[in-house]
């Protein structure tokens, strides 16, 4: 009734007054607003809407934004504003959340002011003081009704600090804020002033008294000091997050203290909103330990005192009045509901021990090692269950790591935010249920904005959510690395890669879903697209260093785990990891190939230089001759592009003796030639390999380093080639190829594929070493060609067994290539070889032929 | 709410453009004369139909600010359409179309349909870039072209459902590969092709992703 009469009053007022300065007007609405607190002693859970606190922010607002049209200098709304500290007042009353809405409401009011005002106002003290204190109060590891509002708070500030980047000190450097709450104001904000680098001169103007060192006229009604008590009875009873914080010294969190207490946030409990997005609670994951649903059962309600700034003189008498009476309020001790068994207990020990394990759930904003006021803030919207507010977390948090700052990049690489980004991406790989099939995984196309809205309702396949959930954070985490400053960006790959694939995927490899985990695996290693993340997986999977191997020494623990992998009894769990291979391969990843096969190969071991010399079994007499004249020296007259190894003049030598080696009554294709019908389709993606490969450096031509120059170096030339070793991978695919006629077509079909993207790589060493059947090898080294030969063997003395042998091979032709499903055909895993002997040939024999023709 | 296919596209181009204004226009048929800055990336949804089909529109209205570039990048992945819009207005938004052109091209995909949009065609008074002038940069980067007022709604609905045509075009034509994701569409639920069996009894090693035999 009486705020009815107030307004009816006002309006009374309104059209009797003559009109108002903007200033008057200004003052105005703000002594209506705090007009609020003086009537509403005894009932200040009054709902924020009858208030008319809204309106009257509003009206600030306007009159703020009119005044600076058209205006360059500061007008004296805004001077008033900052002169009398209104926004710190603001922000003690959203602390307070007195009336109830009020935080929302002045988040909003802030965020518009600040994002709409032309001036940079974020650098003055009586601005980012209480910004500090609004940011302090945004903390995503409590679920609040006001999720939205808080986010497009603080996106608003990365904006601002992106658009006026010397912002990143203040609004980042927690020891500002620290000051802030000390005494010696003045001194700050000299220095304060100082480090705002791009406040035109004249704003400095002594004139102005705007933008002098304001003394003491401010009032805090709220003095943070004085929670100090508060925070420590918190610091207990909230449940522990998981801990990131280590050797912290006790002094730190004793410094810390003052500035924990703003983040005493008062939620009230009926206000939790279980916005269940996300269905990583349906599962066993860290993230629900991480997100305790359940909010204090008592609200701390924020505690008041002035005893430190009592003595304040220069208040405006509404104002004071008006928060005195607040202050007593809230200093009502019914009101002060800390826990009494934490109360006291603020000693030195209790505190040590605390500080030592755990990050409390109500200080994120400060975490030990990092002044990323800001990042921390976003940070801790990064689980939160609402996908729209953590989207826009993601926002802010890549804005802010691609700042071009390295101090700042470096304060940012030291925070949380790695930890963070990988330990959900682990969270978010646990809640996938171990049902899922295998195959399905490759069909999960996602991005992490683009996705964010429909991937709830998308199922289809059980699972899928998860699967989808997963790999958009990985997405966001590639993409953060790809934009992030190159500090930020290292320290992220890092951390995933040691937290996440060295500690959660390497252990995982032996359980007992590790068929579904490589698929998993094989899908991150293609979608996996910045080059740092890129570098570190490769590591990962098969070993810094870049040194052959011993045979039977093993220094890569990844890779032999995946290659004994594929020598279990378990089709599927080989068959996967082929596909793992397959993509590690197709990522043409320089460190990948070298450590695989490439190091192996190029000291060309595999190679007889007497056979060469003697010119037995000479590729050609051409060929014959360019050896002798390339020994030990790379022609470098030559065309760049133009390699003979890849394109020798027996072409057609070479290509008939893969095209020859499956023998007539075995072949089922009337048309020998018909290897040509796979070309066009390897000639494409050669075209796509060359590109992805020109940077690589690869050698030009495969060429025996000069042995006759030195004789000492033959005699180990020899030894060498005696103890030609491929590699650890290379011998695995030799013997599954050499195993054809007993593997499961699926199988064979993978290998098939693995051996072919090796095959189209221009690599001389490589290439020659697979596709060149009629290089002199050196005795007892296996090789592709030589293994097939035996396959055929094989089969030449076990197919024809059967009577019927040409038919059956015929029908199975038909069920395997044509997809003719009426004629059901038994499968046989002797004949279902044949016949991808037979294809596998032809292929080999287009790819020889299509690297030949690109490189004439 | 089903549909037959669900395209992706992104609002792009530089700040104060009309860029939101275009997308609440569209999707809520009215005109906010002060709109805040767009700060990250807004969301917006509709419905339309082509050819007799039910298309559903996801759009995101990007930041304009260089500040948030490196988030617009990561959004033009996955994306099947780009509205590029300019203001007539401003010369200066004209003049950086070349920067966002490139931009998109090195992050999306290669089939994205780019619409070019010449905004604010309402305020013809104030005039600073020629309509010829857009329809000569549209030609030569081959792009789709329409001046546009969110104000007056004039073109606007055209504007995002002749870049529906275009990609549905496309799809019809056999560019598009709808079963991948990655290009930004999506088949209604009801729509779903019999998914492919397995590896063995599937054109046989062709079957194989990327195996490149048969």
């Amino acid at each position: 009734m009486i705020s009815g009469l107030q307004v009816a009053l006002k309006n009374a007022i309104d059209v009797i007054a003559p009109p108002a300065t903007p200033l008057e007007d200004f003052t105005y609405h703000w002594k209506q607003l705090m007009n609020f607190y003086v009537n509403h002693l005894s009932d200040r859970k009054a709902s924020i809407e009858s208030s008319g606190i809204p309106r009257h922010l509003d009206r600030l607002l306007e009159i703020l934004l009119t005044e600076e049209k058209g205006e360059d200098s500061p007008g004296p709304c805004l001077e008033y504003l900052l002169q009398h500290r209104l926004l710190d007042l603001l922000a003690t009353l959203a602390g307070a959340e007195t009336p109830p809405g009020m935080r929302l409401v002045c988040l909003s009011f802030l965020r518009k002011l600040l994002g709409r005002s032309k001036h940079p106002l974020l650098h003055h003290v009586s601005v980012y003081a209480p910004v500090h204190r609004l940011i302090a109060l945004c903390n995503g590891h409590l679920a609040s009704p006001i999720e939205a509002e808080e986010i497009q708070f603080l996106l608003t500030l990365c904006f601002l600090v992106c658009k006026y980047p010397p912002l990143t000190r203040i609004v980042n450097d927690a020891s500002s804020v620290h000051r802030e709450n000390s005494v010696p104001k003045e001194d700050t904000e000299k220095i304060d002033a100082q480090r705002i680098t791009y406040v035109p001169a004249r704003k400095r103007n002594n004139s102005n008294p705007l933008f002098e060192p304001l003394n003491t006229q401010a009032v805090m009604l709220i003095n943070p000091n004085l929670f100090a008590t508060d925070s420590e009875g918190k610091l207990s009873h909230r449940p522990e997050r998981y801990a990131t914080d280590k050797n912290t010294s006790t002094q730190d969190i004793l410094d810390k203290i003052p500035k924990t207490t703003r983040n005493t946030s008062t939620r009230s409990s009926g206000s939790i909103s279980l916005k269940d997005v996300e269905s990583i609670s349906e599962s066993s994951s860290p993230v629900s330990q991480k997100l305790p649903q359940d909010p204090l059962p008592v609200t701390n309600q924020v505690v008041s005192n002035t005893n430190d700034y009592g003595s304040s003189s220069q208040v405006p008498v509404s104002m004071a009045s008006a928060s005195y009476k607040v202050e007593n309020k809230f200093q009502d001790p019914t009101n002060l509901r800390i826990d009494s068994d934490f109360a006291s207990d603020n000693n030195m020990e209790y505190m040590k021990e605390h500080s030592k394990n755990h990050t409390f759930l109500e200080v994120p904003p400060v975490t030990e090692n990092s002044k990323c006021f800001l990042v921390d803030a976003l940070i801790s919207y990064l689980n939160t269950a609402d996908n729209t507010v953590r989207v826009r977390a993601c926002e802010g948090i890549m804005v802010l790591a691609s700042l071009d700052d390295s101090a700042f990049a470096h304060a940012v690489s030291r925070s949380d935010l790695p930890t963070v980004l990988s330990k959900r991406l682990e969270a978010l790989y646990n809640s996938i249920p171990a049902h899922v099939d295998p195959n399905d995984v490759d069909e999960v196309d996602v991005t992490w904005g683009l996705d964010s809205p429909m991937w709830t309702n998308d199922n289809k396949f059980p699972g899928c959510r998860q699967v989808a959930a997963f790999f958009m954070w990985l997405d966001y985490c590639d993409q953060l690395i790809r934009e992030a400053h190159l500090e930020v960006g290292e320290a992220i790959a890092k951390t995933i890669t040691v937290s996440f694939f060295d500690k959660v995927i390497t252990p995982a490899l032996v359980d007992h879903h590790v068929v579904l985990i490589t698929a998993l695996l094989t899908k991150c290693l293609k979608e996996i697209s910045s080059p740092l993340l890129s570098t570190e997986i490769s590591h990962w999977l098969v070993g810094q260093h870049r040194d052959p191997e011993l045979p039977n020494v093993w220094t890569t623990p990844i890779l032999h785990r995946l290659i004994d992998n594929c020598c279990t009894e378990s089709n599927d769990l080989t068959l996967e990891t082929l596909k793992l291979f397959e993509e590690m391969i197709e990522k043409r990843n320089e460190h990948i190939l070298h450590c695989l096969v490439l190091t192996y190969l190029i000291t060309r071991g595999y190679y007889d230089n007497s056979a060469a010399d003697s010119a037995i079994a000479s590729w050609s007499d051409e060929e014959d001759e360019r050896e002798r004249e390339k020994k030990g020296t790379v022609d470098l007259s030559r065309e760049q592009n133009h390699s003979r190894t890849l394109a020798p003049t027996n072409i057609h030598r070479i290509i008939n003796c893969f095209l020859s080696l499956v023998p007539r009554q075995l072949q089922t294709d009337s048309d020998v030639n018909n290897y040509e019908r796979y070309m066009a389709d390897w000639e494409k993606q050669y075209s796509t390999v060359l590109t992805d490969c020109a940077l690589l450096a690869w050698p030009l031509e495969a060429v025996t380093i000069d042995d006759s120059a030195s004789s000492d170096s033959r005699p180990e030339a020899d030894h060498c080639s005696a103890r030609f070793y491929m590699g650890p991978f290379l011998t695995m695919i030799l013997d599954k190829v050499s195993n054809i006629p007993n593997q499961r077509y699926e199988i064979n079909l993978q290998l098939t594929v693995v051996i072919s993207r090796l095959a189209l790589l221009p690599h001389p060493y490589l290439h020659e070493f697979l596709l060149n059947p009629l290089l002199p090898l050196a005795p007892g080294t296996k090789s592709l060609f030589a293994c097939l030969q035996r396959v055929v063997k094989q089969l030449v003395s076990d197919v024809p067994k059967t009577q019927d042998y040409k038919h059956i091979l015929r029908s199975t032709r038909q069920r395997l290539l044509e997809n003719c499903s009426q004629e059901p055909v038994k499968e046989n895993i002797l004949y279902d070889s044949v016949i991808i002997t037979e294809e596998f040939c032809k292929e080999l024999a287009a790819i020889a032929y299509v690297k030949y023709h690109r490189s004439m | 709410m089903s549909y037959a296919y669900l395209f992706k596209y992104i609002i792009i181009g530089d700040t104060g453009v009309g860029k939101s204004c275009l997308l609440l226009q569209f999707t809520d048929k009215r005109f906010q004369p002060v709109h805040d800055l767009t700060i990250g990336v807004e969301f917006g949804a509709r419905m339309i139909t082509i050819d007799g089909k039910q298309i559903k529109l996801q759009i995101w209205d990007t930041a304009g600010q260089e500040a948030f570039r490196s988030i617009t990048r990561s959004y033009y992945r996955g994306a099947a359409g780009a509205l590029l819009v300019y203001d007539i207005t401003r010369r200066e938004t004209f003049n950086h179309l070349t920067t966002w052109l490139e931009d998109a091209r090195q992050h999306s995909n290669s089939n994205m349909v780019i619409m070019l949009i010449g905004n604010k065609s309402d305020l013809d008074s104030r005039r600073e870039v020629r309509r010829e002038e857009g329809e000569a940069f549209a030609r030569e980067h081959g792009l789709v072209f329409m001046e546009t007022s969110a104000k007056t709604a004039a073109n606007v609905e055209e504007a995002f459902i002749n870049t529906a045509k275009e990609i549905y075009e496309k799809i019809q034509e056999g560019v598009f590969d709808i079963n991948n994701e990655a290009n930004g569409i999506k088949i209604g639920p009801q729509h779903s092709p019999t998914s492919p069996g397995g590896l063995a009894g599937n054109g046989g090693q062709g079957g194989a992703q990327g195996g490149g035999c048969c």
